[in-house]
């Protein structure tokens, strides 16, 4: 029974691992579209700060996350109250910026 | 009875990793095609979808550490609010995203209609159109 428990866990990594390696590796190579992935979406083919900013607070959330799980795998962390204030407020500034550009553009 | 668990897990795992084997093959050879994953229908990356794909994928894989660190292996007694509140606004803001997108789609359908040239608006209009001849 143990060896099937160690070949089930060795599957779903496999498959975890391979799926976030085919993502990041299409990517990569353009084969998954990034085109404007953080560029305003006014005309111009400028940076958006707005995207940026996003951009990093997810990293860094992702990150957070990751580390706090891999310290104690036995639990789901709690996330502090004021990253998920930061995160919210990120997006929120994100979706004003769209959503002033797509409404000045239209 | 221990025999026969052994056996239909067995079964199971070997149906598990073949069909996890030819999804990652048909990935890989571009049968199933990522090339829109990201992408809005205009065609540009989205943010948002980025963001949304970032938490699901750590989410669970956070999940699967957690249930594969039990002994024996077992679901998270809890799952804190933080992390659905995370992942929340993750797909909020996607929801959102979309809706301003269509109500803009919308508005300028209905401008289009209204100019009567029937012609559909294009997705992205440059932000300073050039300026028509003068005189």
């Amino acid at each position: 029974m143990e060896i099937l428990r160690q070949i089930v866990r060795l599957e779903v990594w496999l498959w975890l691992g391979g799926l976030i390696g085919v993502v990041v590796y299409q990517m990569l190579t353009g084969r998954i579209n990034t085109r404007g992935l953080f560029s305003a979406k006014d005309g111009s083919s400028n940076m958006s700060p707005g995207r940026l900013q996003l951009l990093a607070f997810t990293l860094a959330g992702a990150a957070l996350l990751l580390f706090q799980v891999v310290q104690n795998p036995h639990r789901f962390p709690d996330v502090p109250p004021e990253f998920l204030l930061l995160i919210s407020g990120s997006n929120a500034g994100y979706l004003l910026g769209k959503w002033n550009t797509l409404i000045r553009n239209a | 009875m221990e025999t026969l668990a052994i056996v239909v897990g067995a079964l199971l795992a070997i149906f598990i990793g073949g069909v996890e084997i030819i999804l990652l093959y048909l990935m890989i050879s571009g049968k199933i095609d990522l090339q829109r994953l990201i992408s809005e229908p205009s065609g540009d990356a989205s943010m948002s979808r980025f963001q949304f794909l970032v938490f699901t994928v750590v989410i669970a894989m956070c999940f699967f550490l957690i249930v594969v660190s039990n002994n024996p292996p077992g679901f998270p007694t809890d799952i804190p609010a933080s992390v659905v509140g995370l992942l929340g606004v993750s797909g909020g803001s996607y929801v959102i995203s979309k809706g301003i997108q269509v109500n803009r789609d919308v508005s300028l359908q209905k401008l289009a209609g209204a100019g009567g040239n029937g012609n559909p608006p294009p997705a992205n209009p440059p932000a300073n159109p050039p300026n028509p001849p003068q005189g």
